[in-house]
């Protein structure tokens, strides 16, 4: 069954489910950044190791992990059924 | 009905380690580099080689002569083309690139990357200072930064995906011994040069009244990798959106700047090439950009008042850069998350800090290239000096450096092409100065340590039994 609001969860599976990573303000698409990052695939790359599971937060305007959390968590909708 | 993504994975859980390995760069450039590596050496021990596929153009001195060079070689070139697009296509692809849309844009690389190639072989191209990386970069920067690169030909200029290649396929030709010989002096000297120069940018944008996530992006960028190093950072300090961007332009500004200056610099000077090398592995920014002044001042050896060999420049540049600075980015993205998280002003957005971090953004291209170096070096360890040279190197090292060097070249077309400098954040003028500051202390630093303190090593780097 699946749960209609992030309310039904038990507790420990909505603590586990703030991650940025989840969040609908949160974008990582490597090929978002690289055309939002001006020179970003010039001398490096949106696919690259090095930014692990970084992304922008639309929210707040910040380059960020996606293992960051905050208050304004939504969860992304993942479609329908 | 509405499903909620939260409710069906485990996000604290690590990315699957399976799913990353196909769907990084990083990864991709290990396999196609090691991939490339173990055929080299089945073909090796079966008294084959691939000396036919890796076909490079030779000098010349008319274009009658190139033209008659490459009709000979046509099937030749025609089957380098097909691997080359094969295995990064087959890479591109998995990482969600249109493969339609590299095809096209490769070819056009492929074709640019010939036309320099056959240049940098041109008899006459020493008179003129033609050499490859910089011929590549100066035609792509004009291409691009006055008739515009178009929109199809974008998709292909995948400069990392093809530094990284060529980097992996750089450890069959560098023994293992030798990474664990210079490894360590290396480490020291990038160190010292990578702490300065990180603390020389952040205390003068803080000074200069900046944020500590901006100065803290900078630094990295000065001091660690280049491009890497400052979206590395942003990410791990939670950046402003416009960080990023502003670091990168100063980066790229400056790689560009330093791929002329320090080959030139160190020509003026007489510096043996792998004292060179080191330079510019301590004082470059980017691996791109790196590699490009690297190879360039390798192309000077032989002339008059250069000592030493080609390679010891691109040898000793990988050393300083990749294994001094590059693997180090995941520590200092830790220690700076930690500070940013402990210590700096609250975002409104908490970061999660584990050791994790280091394996996360470890640049895992670095693993190829090790491991390339430890095949080459067992496969080697049974043949005398001499041997090596008669047989291991024109059967099956020197193949793999020529493909490295294609690699590699069109990694530096790729730069000229993908550097639309109208296309970069503005920096503004505090950036600028701080990033600057960074720039002149690394490169007084990097010079004193490469060519007075650890020169002898440097000098002496790739010669017999060290």
């Amino acid at each position: 069954m699946i749960p209609a609001s992030l309310a039904d969860l038990p507790f420990p599976t909505l603590q586990i489910a703030r991650r940025c990573a989840d969040c609908v303000h949160f974008d990582g698409a490597a090929r978002t950044l690289e055309a939002e990052i001006p020179g970003l695939a010039v001398m490096s790359s949106g696919y690259a190791s090095v930014r692990a599971d970084d992304g922008l937060c639309r929210l707040h305007d910040r380059y960020l992990s996606g293992r960051s959390r905050c208050e304004s968590f939504e969860p992304r909708v993942a479609g329908h059924a | 009905m509405t499903t909620i993504s939260a409710t069906t994975t485990r996000p604290d859980a690590p990315p699957s380690f399976r799913r990353e390995l196909f769907a990084k760069e990083d990864w991709w450039a290990v396999w196609i580099g090691l991939g490339l590596v173990i055929v080299a050496v089945l073909a090796f021990s079966t008294g084959s080689s691939l000396k036919w596929i890796a076909v490079a153009p030779q000098k010349w001195s008319s274009l009658g002569e190139l033209g008659t060079q490459l009709a000979t070689n046509a099937p030749r070139y025609l089957a380098l083309f097909v691997l080359w697009l094969a295995l990064f296509g087959i890479g591109v692809r998995s990482l969600g690139i249109s493969l339609r849309q590299f095809a096209p844009a490769f070819a056009f690389v492929f074709a640019g990357s010939l036309l320099v190639y056959a240049i940098g072989v041109w008899d006459q191209s020493t008179r003129y200072n033609l050499e490859p990386p910089l011929v590549a970069l100066l035609l792509g920067l004009l291409i691009a930064n006055t008739v515009g690169v178009p929109a199809w030909l974008k998709s292909g200029l995948r400069v990392e995906f093809f530094v990284k290649t060529g980097i992996v396929l750089l450890g069959a030709g560098l023994p293992f011994t030798l990474i664990l010989w210079a490894g360590p002096v290396a480490i020291v000297q990038a160190a010292i040069v990578s702490l300065v120069t990180f603390g020389t940018i952040y205390f003068v944008a803080v000074r200069l009244g900046l944020d500590r996530r901006l100065a803290a992006t900078l630094g990295a960028g000065g001091a660690v990798c280049g491009v890497s190093g400052a979206i590395a950072v942003a990410g791990a300090v939670g950046a402003k959106k416009e960080d990023a961007p502003i670091a990168i332009t100063l980066v790229i500004l400056w790689a560009i700047v330093m791929i002329f200056v320090l080959p030139l610099v160190s020509k003026a000077l007489g510096l043996p090439t792998g004292v060179a090398g080191a330079w510019i592995g301590t004082s470059e920014f980017a691996d791109a950009a790196g590699f490009a002044a690297a190879q360039t001042y390798g192309g000077y050896a032989g002339q008059p008042g250069i000592a030493g060999t080609a390679e010891a420049s691109v040898q000793a540049f990988t050393l300083m850069k990749v294994i001094g600075r590059d693997v180090w980015i995941g520590v200092w993205a830790l220690v700076l998350s930690i500070l940013a998280t402990t210590r700096w002003e609250r975002t409104g957005v908490d970061s999660r800090v584990d050791g994790g971090e280091i394996w996360r953004r470890f640049p895992k291209f670095v693993v190829g290239f090790f491991i390339a170096s430890a095949i080459i070096t067992l496969v080697a360890r049974g043949y005398s000096y001499d041997q090596f040279k008669k047989v291991v190197t024109p059967d099956l090292v020197g193949p793999l450096q020529g493909l490295r060097t294609w690699a590699f070249t069109f990694c530096f077309l790729s730069i000229g092409l993908a550097t639309r400098l109208r296309d970069l954040a503005a920096a503004g003028a505090k950036p600028f100065y701080a990033f600057t500051s960074g720039v002149v202390v690394n490169l007084i630093f990097g010079f004193i340590l490469s060519t007075i303190v650890f020169a002898d090593f440097w000098r002496n780097l790739g010669q017999p039994a060290p």
